[in-house]
């Protein structure tokens, strides 16, 4: 009886250990990161944009506080709006992804600004982008360079073929 | 809605990207896709240029006579040559088209756009544009004849521009 209860607290003590180890920057597991793409430009541009799709499929709010690219001296999270008819972008400090929430950084709303950009982006370079989170997670993403956004993509995502 | 009470004159003077003069009336016979915007925009002017590109090939032997013009509000930056190379990447058939600040605020009052130079101090682009997003289509007789905005899709504009 007394080893038993033992076994059983040692059992408990460690599966909570766990638990609570699984609950600390676990997002890494649970965000997904899809369709991420960077407007190619001309070699005299020095800025450009990079979109993408983030799930959350965790319990918590995951908040992207920044992000980075050894491409850009400088990486940025900017938001389109309109304003008086005119479109206004801004900065922000921080982009919030409900738990079981999805956000989509595409034309005209979010999106990651790459500034300074040490070298041209091609259409089809591969660009990395690390993608940091609040909770210490971080996420590295690989964004494919591109003239434009197909147009049915985002109605074919989710579609069983 | 009638767009013709938009630059009602037809006409406007300006300079293209090889520093030669133009006026809007030595265009007739063709359709024109009007803009305002500038080269180091990351996201809504690149996203037209590229639909576009998309429009253009939707049009067949028709785009012959469709010709783009991308008017810089920021002259300061856009040089001529910036402009020649920017729109040379998208693959249509665009003029970039500048002019000094009063030059240029001419032709947006008159199409009824806005634009505003914003200076941040927080981001490191140091500053930049809020400005509206309308495509103007001007017909053969110069006449602006059709708004298109940045949700519209390609298949969708090609098919307007068809019918001119």
């Amino acid at each position: 009886m007394k080893f038993k209860s033992l076994l059983c607290s040692i059992v408990a003590i460690t599966a909570v250990f766990f638990m609570s180890y699984a609950q600390a920057g676990d997002l890494n597991k649970n965000i997904i990161v899809s369709n991420a793409w960077v407007q190619a430009m001309p070699p005299s541009q020095t800025t450009t944009a990079a979109y993408m799709s983030i799930t959350n499929n965790s319990s918590q709010e995951a908040v992207l506080v920044s992000a980075s690219s050894d491409i850009a001296g400088v990486t940025e999270i900017h938001q389109m709006s309109q304003m008086n008819g005119m479109m206004k972008m801004a900065m922000i400090s921080n982009l919030h992804i409900l738990a079981q929430g999805k956000v989509e950084l595409s034309p005209g709303g979010f999106h990651i600004m790459l500034i300074n950009l040490k070298k041209p982006v091609n259409k089809g370079d591969i660009v990395p982008i690390t993608l940091h989170f609040q909770d210490g997670s971080v996420i590295v993403v690989n964004a494919q360079a591109k003239l434009q956004q197909e147009e049915d993509s985002s109605s074919m995502a989710g579609m069983k073929m | 809605m009638d767009y013709g009470t938009l630059n009602p004159q037809r006409d406007f003077t300006l300079h293209d990207q090889d520093g030669k003069i133009f006026h809007l009336k030595d265009h007739r016979g063709e359709i024109i896709l009007l803009f305002f915007g500038y080269t180091s925009c990351p996201d809504e002017c690149p996203t037209t240029l590229s639909k576009l590109a998309r429009v253009y090939a939707l049009l067949g032997p028709m785009r012959q006579k469709v010709l783009t013009l991308f008017v810089t509000i920021d002259p300061q930056r856009d040089t001529p040559q910036k402009l020649k190379e920017y729109l040379k990447y998208f693959n249509i058939n665009a003029i970039g088209l500048t002019g000094t600040k009063q030059e240029i605020d001419a032709v947006v009052d008159s199409y009824k756009a806005m634009y505003e130079k914003v200076v941040t101090h927080i981001s490191a682009l140091g500053y930049d544009f809020d400005h509206t997003d309308n495509l103007y289509l001007i017909d053969e007789q110069g006449k602006t004849s059709y708004l298109f905005h940045l949700e519209d899709k390609a298949k969708d504009m090609a098919q307007v521009i068809k019918g001119f």
